[in-house]
């Protein structure tokens, strides 16, 4: 996780009008190889902001 | 909206059907007039272009506590220059250096630093852009005029929340002493979305005028 912010509305809840759940959002840094596998170009990074409910603890 | 159906032989798209109802409605109602609709499109058509991020582009590139701050405060440097009306909770500046470069991209939608940068090109709104670019970027952007070393770092950020992007590009060489003005004439918006350097110091990109 590169950063952190808000709290933002989440919006798979507010664009369907099930509320406003105000979550954090974090960027997160992949590696392209992590994501594509030998598909991936050199030296390249993607980062994500994320809601903090589409993340799982890592084990 | 001046869009008319004049310059559209085929009829007009749902999208369009519907926003030209919910218009005249807004219209009839006294809610809105077509004068202050026509108003905030000629605004983000000629005011908000990218020339706002232009500026704060050549501001950073000739004075360095500027930068800092644009880095470290985006809305607040660009409440500096009199850009206010931000629209977004929150801005974010990457920089271009000789060993990283940046591109932005919104993979679920059409986000884009509209404060800045006004409206979007088409193709950044396409699905080929969006998906393709997480992907291989460095081929988008070849494909795009831009050819990277694999000495440089591709950084691709994808702005899937309420978070906007704007990449600061590089500073051209053999623009020393050129003015404020005459280098924000080389902060194009695809240098800012990432997907060019900014323009070479050409006569013609200097065609801008010297301060």
């Amino acid at each position: 996780v590169d950063s952190v912010h808000g709290p933002y509305k989440l919006p798979d809840t507010n664009a369907h009008h099930q509320g406003l759940d105000w979550e954090p959002v974090y960027t997160v840094r992949f590696e392209a190889r992590e994501l594509w596998g030998d598909a991936a170009e050199p030296r390249t990074t993607i980062r994500i902001d994320l809601s903090q409910s589409y993340l799982e603890g890592a084990p | 909206m001046t869009s008319g159906a004049e310059h559209h032989p085929h009829p007009p798209s749902d999208f369009e059907a519907r926003a030209r109802a919910l218009e005249s409605l807004l219209v009839e109602k006294g809610i809105l007039t077509s004068a202050s609709i026509d108003k905030i499109v000629d605004a983000f058509e000629h005011d908000i272009g990218p020339m706002l991020g232009a500026r704060a582009v050549a501001r950073a590139w000739i004075d360095p506590a500027f930068r800092e701050r644009l880095l470290a405060a985006p809305k607040s440097a660009l409440t500096e220059l009199g850009i206010t009306e931000h629209q977004v909770e929150e801005l974010v500046v990457v920089e271009n250096s000789p060993d990283v470069h940046n591109v932005i991209v919104c993979t679920l939608c059409s986000c884009y630093p509209w404060m800045v940068l006004g409206l979007p090109p088409t193709w950044y709104k396409s699905a080929p852009y969006r998906s393709r670019v997480v992907i291989e970027p460095r081929a988008v952007l070849r494909e795009m005029g831009l050819d990277l070393s694999t000495d440089i770092e591709v950084r691709v950020w994808d702005s899937s929340s309420d978070v906007r992007y704007m990449v600061l590009p590089e500073r051209p060489a053999g623009t020393e002493g050129w003015s404020e003005e005459r280098l924000a004439t080389l902060a194009t918006r695809d240098s800012m979305i990432g997907v060019a350097n900014a323009a070479n110091a050409t006569p013609s990109a200097a065609a801008g005028g010297e301060a």
